[in-house]
């Protein structure tokens, strides 16, 4: 939870992406029942050009995929 | 780039407050105008572009840069039409030994707050989920039209309905650096020093330098003063603005000049805007104030009062008005808090007095801290006969109490849990009332002097 707030905080004013539109994310509960990957088209509406797919080797992120949504 | 237009800022910042501190407070020593300036300019700038963000306005480099230049041509002047009150003190003498040991306190305090503040980034959950969020809403969009964010659920754990001081405050300096970044953390370089400064001020001038600076010392190297002082919070700048109205009514008491009074009002107006905490404090502010008798007629004190709670309602009305109508959810404690609400839950009393009595005790958190102020006031209880110790005992004692019933009526948190996160900076938010309290009540066999001018005035007036 407290990285969603940080990446609210870090983010601002783009939103985070982490549900549906209009499901309140306020609580850990909330956010483990409402937490769903956007599909494409949302991503789009919400002005977002392309996907990041990160993956970690122990702390060490590392890309392993990207998708242009063409925008 | 950033770094040097943060540093124009604190600058700003710092000219803007002393031209309102030398034009209202008379007979007051350097240091007093030092450190009431250092806290005083954050509330009046930020106070400022929240009006012209209601205005439309969001904060601007021109708007700021402009509000300093008005303050400091009004500074020069006052600066050259001084009639020179500078008051200069008479200490006492220090043993160097304790001076060395307590200035090494206090600089660790300094540099601990300093690290913390310009080193690390936003990482405090009160910080990025409240306050500096609400300061990148700031810096971005003025209050009129009210921006989205004030109805927005998603974002009510960010408590929509808490006051904006703090925010405006990191907002200028948002608005300053043209980036949304971490320097907005800086503030606390003027708050931290300006409120030691004001404690030690408070201190000397009654009890010497010896007991003023065990108070500093003490205050200053807190474990909570620097985990939520520099990490971008509004806790720091609600105690910072405390301790200046506590220094202001003790000046009020000893010199009757109404100048403190107005002083001590807009400190407290810069609390009620700050955190709903910072209301209570005024409050109490205003009620001691109604009950002290300061040089001149009984009524005094009545109108010093009615003065206080004018300025402060006349400042703290915009907010009122602008948080009518805003979305009230679980995070609005102060809805909660209704004679039936505290009556209800008064069997939550028990378990509240017993973790705050636990807290004081923290060793972690306070060292001897609370045991000192505790021990100090059971064994020089006689000197509660001075005005300025009795005063400040009982706005200690009210500020206390005063924290209780929030805690009583707050249901949205497991009560554990809500005392666990929130006992140490309430007090965190007294500490200023206690060291001031440490400090005036310093024995004289460990160098308290009781000897200089305001000691022999303050026995005069009782």
């Amino acid at each position: 939870m407290n990285v969603y707030f940080r990446a609210v905080y870090v983010l601002y004013p783009q939103p985070v992406l982490v549900a549906e539109p209009g499901v309140v994310l306020n609580t850990t509960t909330q956010l483990l029942e409402g937490n769903s990957i956007p599909d494409e088209r949302t991503l789009r509406d919400r002005g977002v050009g392309s996907i990041v797919v990160l993956d970690f080797a122990g702390n060490q992120p590392f890309v392993t995929r990207v998708k242009w949504l063409g925008q | 780039m950033s770094d040097m237009w943060c540093g124009l800022y604190l600058c700003c910042l710092a000219v803007a407050g002393y031209p309102v501190v030398a034009g209202l407070a008379r007979g007051r020593s350097r240091l007093e105008t030092l450190g009431l300036s250092a806290c005083m300019g954050p509330g009046l700038l930020a106070i400022c572009l929240i009006f012209l963000s209601m205005l439309g306005l969001r904060p601007g480099r021109a708007e700021i840069l402009a509000m300093t230049a008005t303050c400091a041509a009004a500074g020069i002047f006052l600066w050259r039409n001084d009639r020179r009150e500078d008051v200069v003190e008479d200490g006492g003498r220090v043993s160097r030994l304790w001076a060395v040991i307590c200035a090494a306190a206090i600089a660790y305090g300094l540099c601990a707050l300093v690290i913390d503040t310009v080193g690390y980034p936003v990482i405090e959950w009160d910080a990025f989920a409240i306050w500096q969020l609400k300061a990148q809403v700031l810096t971005l969009l003025p209050l009129h039209p009210r921006p989205a964010y004030f109805s927005d659920l998603n974002l009510s754990y960010s408590h929509l309905r808490y006051p904006l001081l703090a925010p405006m405050m990191s907002a200028g300096a948002h608005a300053m650096t043209g980036r949304l970044d971490d320097l907005s953390k800086t503030i606390a370089l003027l708050l931290y020093p300006g409120m030691g400064i004001v404690v030690f001020a408070a201190v000397r001038r009654i009890n010497g330098t010896t007991a003023a600076l065990t108070a500093t010392a003490l205050l200053a190297c807190l474990e909570p003063m620097l985990r939520y002082g520099g990490s971008g919070t509004a806790e720091m700048a609600l105690t910072a603005f405390y301790a200046c109205s506590l220094l202001c009514i003790l000046r009020w008491r000893e010199t009757g000049s109404w100048g403190y009074v107005v002083l001590c009002a807009l400190f407290s107006a810069w609390m009620a805007w700050t955190k709903n905490e910072g209301l209570a404090l005024a409050a109490i502010n205003a009620v001691v104030l109604a009950g002290i008798k300061s040089p001149g007629p009984r009524r005094r004190a009545r109108a010093a009062a009615a003065i206080f709670t004018l300025i402060v309602a006349a400042i703290y009305l915009p907010w009122l008005v602008f948080s009518w109508g805003l979305p009230r959810t679980d995070e609005d404690y102060a809805a909660n808090l209704s004679l039936h609400g505290i009556l209800s839950n008064i069997g939550r009393l028990p378990a509240i007095l017993g973790a705050l009595g636990l807290e004081m005790v923290n060793w972690q958190n306070w060292g001897f801290f609370w045991l000192v102020a505790a021990v100090l006031a059971i064994v020089q209880r006689r000197r509660f006969a001075s005005p300025a110790a009795a005063i400040i005992g009982a706005l200690l004692g009210l500020h206390l109490l005063a924290y209780l019933p929030p805690l009583m009526v707050v249901k949205s948190w497991n009560l554990d849990e809500l005392l666990a996160v929130t006992s140490d900076r309430l007090l965190m938010h007294a500490a200023p009332a206690a060291a001031i309290l440490i400090g005036l009540l310093w024995p004289t066999w460990a160098g308290g002097t009781r000897r200089t001018p305001a000691m022999k005035n303050s026995r005069e007036n009782t």
